[in-house]
């Protein structure tokens, strides 16, 4: 497993050095100025191009890169060229709240589709199971910026149960705030896990060692739970690695309906702003945790099937 | 003179920013409308002390320095709370009134103002002096110098009560920079003891409020301030300013009551709101003025007989109707409504006819194509532009719209690389409500530098409205200015735009003013069932 860990992670090198030469180019070759932006309208020419300077603007590209990687290996990424704080306090208090959003997404999606996925792999061609694929698919549909006031409404306002917007301030206020956001995630993406856990439970139900364990006088509940669950998880743990992976810097919607303090409305904004130095940095850090759940995945791939640890 | 380019820098910067200020309502005297349940009884509501008011509004500041002089609406709108200079705007007309300032007198031909200071103290409960008065205006803090003090030469702290301006030259608007958010005093003894960094995070001032926390990418949660020379006031124990991006949440937060006001209102929302009997929605005008930039260095465009076709062939009704739930008011001036506005120049009017009579005087009198960028999240001027898209066709002007991000609109403003430009929101604005910044900005620093008008007619009608001492003089001036503005136009005015407010209905004194800031030392809540 260790071997497995150290593999990984040297193969994340490459790809977060890809990573950075990716966002500087793109962030770079943008049209707009985070000078002009930052100073407005008519600047004298003499005082853009003092800004620039000062910022380190008007070197050349290469040399910007250079600086900026040589800055990220020891985890300083510079001044916001517009908040003129540092990079590292913009984005650090936005990581967590990202983290937790996610992972409570993560925590809802599989409470929706372990059960869902399971039962309609065992009423396979059912009512059952078409309701379940019906439901799936318009949950899937639903677009999460709809689905996130639809929640907000009802059990925000309504019921008023949950906190329309906002992050709280304590853990336990954490879980309360990131509940409707969640659930909104949740839902968007439980379906993609229903179907590939339904496809991998009917694929273990139709194995020879079903028919032994049937055979032998095991309960179907046992079977499933025991036997057939754990070789069906493989397709899914699959998918969710993907989907977590894309989650990172793509809950920007949730986030802004909520108001949370998230990476994903950090990003945009900088980049609407083209503040270059939040852009680059928060690109990296996104890469780096998407390579960690990628890691991640791998590593849980392993734990459930032995055959890969060798 | 550096303030001069400087005006331009605040008067175009805030253009983009007032996209989030369009929402902010502004207060007048005269001229405001209320509607959904404003009753007069709440008009006449007896101030009750205590509670705490919830504001909902689309922006986060990006600091909180009273030093910086961020004339952006997200700080603007909370910095002129905590910090407070030697004088104020008067709620409603914005005239400069006595702040920690008790009077003052000119000297030596307007070269010197000289201040007696009241007996007021920092929010720290320590004394306001004239060394702190002199530590706040004179010099360069942060390397950012408010660009309206640069007519400030030196300052003299003549005694503790008693401080003296020394001014580069007679300087007419004198007292309305000195309202501006460039001009706050702050604690020099707190500001040398925490650092610049440690004071832009914890500003000691003598503003109604003090910062409590702020809860970077929430909200921001203000107190009163004990020490806070006013008697009585404020009336609030705190606001809690919290940060919702999202339209429709905000609306749901102010319409369940769960906000007490939201600055930010879209103007699609308001017909919804009216129908609320819990919101009262109230519009107000604003310094702000929404006009089209004009490159003058487009071909077309470069004949003033064109820019007069487009004129004439703007259909602002139906632009306020669509654009602006007719709470717009057509615009008869580049510069946004103010002290010099002259409502005797007339709008020009929507007049098919006409326009085509300007068009044939022209070099292109059977038309052209030109592109007029907008900022594509806009909805205002996407709705703007199709209107006028429609209308210029009427007159052979083709008009091709092109969509943009704000940052990509501004790289090819300052880099003068567009023919026809709508900001999101409005054009003219400033936090120094006085018509002398906007006059010179318009017409020489930005029309002249940057959009190529030459018009010697107005530039010395600029130079005399902006120098000439004497009231009346200068009110004929602006006007002159006002009407040769309109027959050469540098831009291209459509609507005044207001500032809508929406507020509970026991929300009482919420004040706007002209430059789109708060004014919260007077808000007050009705305790519910009063």
């Amino acid at each position: 497993m260790a071997g497995l860990a150290y593999r990984r992670f040297l193969q994340a090198v490459p790809v977060l050095f890809g990573i950075t030469v990716l966002s500087f180019v793109l962030i770079h070759l943008a049209p707009g100025d985070p000078v002009r932006t930052a100073l407005g309208y008519q600047v004298p020419e003499s005082t853009i191009r003092a800004a620039r300077h000062s910022l380190g603007l008007d070197r050349p590209l290469l040399t910007q890169y250079l600086h900026f990687l040589g800055g990220a290996v020891q985890l300083d990424f510079g001044t916001s060229l517009l908040d003129k704080r540092d990079v590292t306090g913009i984005i650090g208090p936005r990581v967590l709240p990202s983290l937790y959003l996610i992972a409570y997404s993560v925590l809802v999606a599989l409470a929706i589709a372990l059960p869902l996925g399971i039962v309609a792999a065992l009423k396979r061609e059912t009512w059952v199971d078409h309701l379940v694929r019906v439901v799936t698919m318009i949950s899937y549909a639903m677009p999460q910026f709809w689905l996130a006031l639809i929640l907000v409404l009802i059990f925000g306002v309504q019921l008023d149960l949950f906190p329309i917007v906002g992050y709280g301030d304590t853990p336990l206020e954490h879980l309360h705030s990131l509940t409707l956001p969640a659930v909104t995630i949740g839902v968007s993406i439980a379906p993609l896990l229903v179907r590939s856990l339904r496809v991998g439970v009917i694929e273990g139900l139709s194995s020879d060692f079903v028919v032994a364990a049937q055979a032998r006088g095991l309960s179907m509940r046992r079977i499933v739970l025991r036997h057939v669950l754990r070789n069906s998880l493989l397709s899914m743990l699959t998918v969710l690695g993907v989907v977590v992976g894309l989650l990172m810097g793509a809950t920007v919607v949730v986030e802004t309906v909520f108001s949370i303090p998230g990476m994903g409305s950090q990003l945009v904004r900088s980049v609407s702003q083209r503040d270059y130095s939040v852009v680059q940095a928060l690109t990296l850090l996104i890469g780096f945790f998407v390579v960690l759940v990628s890691l991640l995945t791998d590593i849980l791939y392993a734990v459930v099937d032995p055959r890969v640890r060798s | 003179m550096r303030y001069r380019q400087n005006i331009a820098v605040t008067l175009l910067s805030l253009a983009l920013m007032a996209l989030a200020a369009v929402g902010c309502g502004g207060s007048s005297s005269d001229g405001g409308s209320t509607s959904g349940n404003a009753s007069t009884a709440a008009d006449t509501a007896k101030p009750v002390s205590g509670g705490t008011l919830k504001l909902v509004r689309a922006f986060e500041p990006t600091q909180l320095d009273p030093l910086v002089g961020d004339t952006s609406p997200p700080s603007g709108q909370i910095v002129p709370n905590i910090a407070i200079g030697l004088l104020e705007q008067e709620p409603g007309t914005a005239k400069p009134v006595p702040g920690l300032a008790e009077s003052w007198r000119f000297s030596d031909g307007g070269r010197t103002i000289t201040f007696a200071l009241r007996d007021a103290q920092f929010s720290d409960g320590t004394p306001v002096t004239a060394e702190d008065v002199k530590f706040s205006l004179e010099g360069d803090k942060r390397g950012q110098q408010g660009i309206f003090l640069s007519f400030i030469r030196s300052v003299d702290a003549v005694d503790p009560r008693t401080v003296r301006l020394n001014l580069t030259a007679p300087t007419p608007a004198v007292l309305e920079f000195l309202c501006s958010s460039d001009a706050p005093v702050v604690s020099k003894a707190a500001y040398e003891r925490l650092g610049a960094r440690q004071f832009a995070e914890h500003p000691v001032a003598a503003g109604p409020f003090m910062l409590k926390r702020w809860v970077k990418g929430q909200r921001i949660e203000l107190v009163r301030n004990p020490h806070y020379w006013r008697q009585g006031l404020p009336y609030l124990d705190g606001v809690t300013i919290q940060y919702v991006p999202d339209d429709n949440t905000r609306n749901l937060l102010l319409t369940s009551g769960q906000a007490d006001a939201n600055a930010n209102v879209p103007f699609s929302q308001i017909a919804q709101l009216k129908g609320n009997n819990d919101v009262t929605v109230t519009s107000r005008p604003l310094f702000y003025t929404a006009n089209i930039f004009v490159n003058l260095r487009t071909r077309a465009l470069a004949d003033k007989n064109a820019r007069l076709a487009l004129l004439y062939a703007m259909p602002r009704d139906a632009i306020n109707k669509v654009a602006y739930a007719g709470l717009a008011e057509p615009a008869n001036s580049i510069i946004p409504k103010n002290r010099y506005w002259d409502a005797s120049v007339p709008v020009p009017a929507y007049d098919l006819t006409k326009a085509r009579s300007y068009l044939a005087r022209s070099p292109t009198p059977n038309g052209f194509t030109v592109e007029l960028e907008i900022v594509g999240s806009d909805t205002v001027g996407r709705q703007t532009a199709a209107i006028l898209q429609d209308a210029w066709k009427q007159i052979g002007v083709d008009l091709k719209i092109v969509q943009l991000d704000a940052s990509t609109q501004l790289a090819n403003f300052g880099k003068a690389d567009f023919e026809l430009l709508l900001t999101a929101g409005a054009a003219g604005t400033s936090q120094v409500p006085i018509d002398d910044m906007l006059a010179s900005g318009i017409y020489v620093l930005v029309g002249g530098g940057l959009q190529g008008y030459r018009n010697a007619e107005v530039a010395e009608l600029v130079r005399k409205a902006t120098t000439t001492q004497d009231e009346a003089g200068r009110q004929a001036a602006f006007s002159e200015l006002q009407r040769a503005g309109l027959a050469d136009p540098v831009d291209l005015p459509i609507v005044f735009v207001p500032g809508i407010t929406a507020s509970r209905t026991d929300v009482h004194g919420l004040q706007y003013l002209p430059t789109g800031w708060w004014q919260l030392s007077q808000v007050f809540k009705t305790p519910a069932g009063s």
